[in-house]
């Protein structure tokens, strides 16, 4: 009897015999290179992709191209990303300085408020005081920010943030909260003209005046229909505008109004003026010591360009390199785990049917056979339809759907396995049946079963590719085969950095396994060396 | 086991299958969770209309009344009572006209494959172990791993976007709807010959010329997602034969290695290819279903393919059984072929 020990040796050095023979295959070799760079890929999907492939929508452009793209094609510019705004969020003092701050009177004051915040504490502060009684007239402060924007062509999409908070002294008037000086807010982009004289033209303006307001004694965000009781330091989210080609419908300000502006309101390399003005009217008569303090916070301006990532996005602005990235864990779990089933369900039935033998196995077979002949596809698209689009019925059902022509191999093997010598010792020394099929011919077909496995994860993966394609994904998840679906679903075959890489992926995925599978078999089916 | 028993075996065997496969059919739909009616009702119907639609579909019929009658209808080949969820209409109006496409593009590519796939084998094999057979193995296995519809897109993105020589999509001319209009929305046939009591239309020139161009992407993909299975199969059959003594006689003799190879080695190792040629025709549908979604091409592929897209279960469900229906055929017929082109075979 072996020791352990000799065991172990024996076991080391068959395996590192079994190395010695692949690592001489090339395409084995090459098989197994791809497979670990993608396992890595996949298992550092969150390490390498920037974003989430479903969820993040437009972190650049509709349907942008790849940012290499005019680099590559110079007679047609693109626009990339654009973000003048440093620190919008007024996080710190200092933050002031990256804006130009004018005003009219000495009874405006502007400082930095370093508790109030929207998300983060800190938010510029515009205050009006009025200690006298007498009215002063109209006093204007405007908060601007120059940048120069240096794309020959519209970006795709402008969106403008601003936040305001509003509090001060007030009266009121039929059951309503009046601000005693309302105030006019408005939201100016400017493209400088002439860089000397600074004569601008205004762009765009959005004006909205914040006078009739149920104002409660403390606080209030901005939202007219929306009273807040408790004094409170959150802010209530407020976008001014978030702004496309298309015109947008949205309450802004308490109200719905319309702004007509299109994507190129930057529209040529220049400096352009992003001015917020703000008018305090203090010129209705109105008792002593009044004062209206606005706060300004995310004061941005977020450009998304027609070029963005290294394979563009797609019709949601998403970015395609992630979805890219994600889709390698996709397509290795679904064909993997799929593969998995189906040799599991193959190795089990091809078993049972070969050594049980007798009308067993003739049911059996002829169960095997009726599935085999129903066309795999046709029922995989119904089942799927029926079932439902989800990941783990996507897998269990390639799985499911798999395992006949594997089975078949194995009653076929096992039925020549259990008339040999050392099956019969078994017997005679009273091994039981499923001693013999685990102990004894297991380990006898598993080559088989290696084989078998890495030539039917590329099915899979091709058959979740397809399933995907024609539109029975998983909408949480992100495969390479619903990439190609969104292409084909918005007719953008013609964009190539969109299309090819997908396809590129599950093939060399697929091939790798192919590669792996003729190399096992080759080594481990010694009979197929001299035909090759 | 004569001959005789051995078909009468595989034709049982065949129409258990058949019905095996309506069993499954009615099932699958059967236990779909969710309500039935929610696929086709759309929001501001009517109580009666929304009465009349399951009437229409004999929703209101126990189980087993409707299984019945799926049966009666499927076996009868009877489509009129089918009605699509998402035209409304009965299924047997596009029936006809969808098959016609289908069978011209697998027919076709099936054809244009099985040479292409066959000659590339018996070359591979002839020259084994070296650099082309190292190719022609090496594309034909990457023919496995590419996504058929990749290949089709990318087909469409090369030969159609950027080249503009050949069109995208529909398996003839869109504008053949309103030039033909009164005459059925296609070119009259050129003569009609009447053969017993059926004619048979012999298209013209204009419609045989609008069909090849439209034709020839989706054909083009469909033989290299076929011709892969082809080489590897005339390869290994062609190696099988290649080794046996007559063809070592028949070079002995100095004949020239092409009359040895086509005459002598194919002609033996052409059995398994001729029985596969009918049992792949599950796979072939399979590729047809992808390419006609790619291409638009209106036939039984496209139509899954719209199915799918549209929760469209009775047109699913018709579609399943006659594919399902055409490859149990198929193998019935590859059955009997091999039995009665290789008498050594035991039917058993």
């Amino acid at each position: 009897m072996a020791t352990r020990k000799e065991k172990i040796n024996f076991t080391i050095q068959r395996l590192r015999g079994f190395l010695a023979t692949f690592a001489r295959t090339k395409r084995g070799l090459a098989g197994v290179a791809i497979l670990v760079i993608f396992t890595l890929i996949a298992l550092l999907a969150p390490v390498l992709a920037p974003h989430d492939p479903v969820k993040d929508r437009f972190v650049g452009g509709y349907q942008a191209k790849p940012e290499w793209y005019d680099k590559l094609f110079p007679a047609d510019p693109q626009s990339h990303n654009f973000i003048p705004m440093t620190n919008p969020g007024f996080n710190n003092p200092e933050s002031l300085s990256d804006f130009n701050i004018t005003k009219t009177s000495s009874l405006v004051s502007v400082y930095h408020n370093p508790t109030l915040g929207k998300d983060a504490p800190g938010s510029l502060a515009v205050e009006y005081k009025n200690p006298s009684s007498t009215p002063a007239g109209t006093q204007s402060v405007n908060i601007t920010k120059e940048f120069y924007y240096p794309h020959q062509r519209p970006l795709a999409q402008i969106s403008f943030y601003a936040q305001f908070y509003v509090e001060g002294s007030t009266y009121m008037k039929e059951n309503k909260v009046l601000l005693d000086v309302p105030v006019n807010i408005s939201l100016v982009i400017y493209r400088v003209v002439n860089e000397t004289t600074k004569i601008t033209t205004d762009i765009f303006r959005y004006n909205e005046l914040i006078h009739p307001y149920e104002l409660p004694l403390i606080g209030t965000s901005l939202d007219a229909r929306r009273t807040v009781t408790e004094p409170t330091t959150t802010w209530i989210p407020n976008p001014v505008s978030r702004l496309d080609s298309n015109n947008l419908r949205g309450p802004i300000f308490g109200t719905d109004v319309t702004i007509d502006i299109t994507n190129d309101t930057l529209n040529q390399p220049a400096n352009y003026i992003y001015s917020v003005e703000l008018v305090f009217l203090d010129t209705a008569p109105r008792k002593s010591n009044v004062q209206t303090t606005v706060y300004v916070d995310d004061l941005n301006l977020k450009g998304l360009g027609t070029a963005y990532g290294l394979f563009g996005t797609d019709r949601e602005g998403r970015d395609i390199y992630s979805q890219l990235i994600y889709g390698t864990q996709i397509s290795l779990l679904v064909g993997l785990s799929s593969a998995g089933i189906s040799v599991v369900i193959g190795l089990i039935v091809g078993m049972i049917a070969g050594y049980s033998g007798g009308a067993i196995d003739e049911l059996i077979m002829r169960i095997t056979d009726a599935l085999l002949v129903i066309p795999n596809l046709p029922l995989l698209l119904v089942l799927v339809a029926v079932l439902g689009p989800n990941l783990w019925n996507l897998i269990l059902v390639i799985g499911v759907l798999g395992w006949m022509g594997f089975a078949r191999v194995i009653r076929s093997v096992i039925l020549s396995l259990k008339e040999r010598p050392f099956i019969e010792a078994a017997k005679a020394v009273g091994a039981g049946n499923v001693h013999i099929m685990l102990i004894h011919i297991l380990p006898n077909i598993m080559a088989l079963v290696y084989v078998t496995l890495a030539m039917t994860v590329p099915s899979a993966i091709v058959a979740e590719a397809a399933l995907s394609w024609l539109g029975l994904f998983d909408p949480a998840v992100m495969s390479w085969g619903r990439i190609l679906y969104d292409v084909q679903q918005g007719l953008n075959i013609d964009k190539w950095w969109w299309v090819v890489p997908p396809g590129l992926l599950i093939s060399i995925v697929a091939l790798s396994f192919i590669f792996i599978g003729h190399a096992l078999d080759e080594i481990l089916n010694p009979r197929l060396r001299q035909r090759r | 086991m004569g001959l005789r028993e051995y078909i009468i075996k595989r034709a049982v065997f065949s129409f258990i299958l058949i019905l095996f496969v309506i069993v499954l059919n009615f099932m699958i739909f059967e236990l779909m969770p969710g309500r039935v009616e929610e696929m086709f009702i759309r929001p501001g119907m009517r109580r009666e209309q929304v009465d009349a639609l399951i009437r229409l579909w004999e929703l209101d019929q126990p189980a087993w009344t409707r299984f019945l009658k799926m049966v009666y209808n499927l076996l009868s080949g009877n489509f009129v009572n089918t009605y699509s969820y998402r035209s409304q209409q009965p299924i047997s109006i596009e029936i006809g006209m969808r098959l016609l496409n289908t069978m011209i593009l697998i027919g076709t590519s099936t054809v244009i494959s099985m040479v292409l796939g066959i000659l590339l084998g018996v070359i591979s094999a002839h020259k084994r172990g070296g650099k082309l057979d190292n190719t022609l193995v090496l594309m034909s296995l990457a023919t496995y791993s590419f996504p058929t519809f990749w290949m089709g897109m990318l087909f469409i993105l090369v030969f159609s976007i950027q080249l503009h020589w050949f069109p995208s999509a529909h398996p003839y001319p869109t504008d053949w709807q309103s030039i033909y209009r009164d005459v059925g929305g296609f070119p009259p046939p050129a003569a009609t010959i009447p053969i017993g009591g059926i004619s048979i239309a012999i298209p013209s020139l204009t419609e045989i010329q609008g069909r090849v161009y439209h034709s020839i992407l989706p054909v083009a993909v469909l033989t290299l997602f076929q011709y892969g299975g082809w080489l590897l199969l005339a390869r290994a059959s062609v190696l099988e034969t290649i080794t046996e003594d007559y063809v070592t006689t028949a070079r002995a003799k100095g004949l020239k290695e092409r009359t040895v190879l086509l005459k002598h080695v194919l002609k033996n190792a052409s059995l398994p290819l001729i029985t596969s040629a009918a049992l792949s025709f599950g796979f072939m549908l399979s590729g047809a279903i992808i390419t006609e979604g790619v291409f638009s091409y209106r036939g039984f592929g496209s139509w899954i393919w719209e199915s799918v897209q549209y929760k469209d279960f009775p047109v699913l469900s018709a579609m399943f059984f006659i594919i399902a229906l055409c490859v149990i055929l198929a193998n019935f017929l590859a059955d009997i072929l091999y039995g009665v082109i290789d008498p050594r075979i035991k039917y058993g």
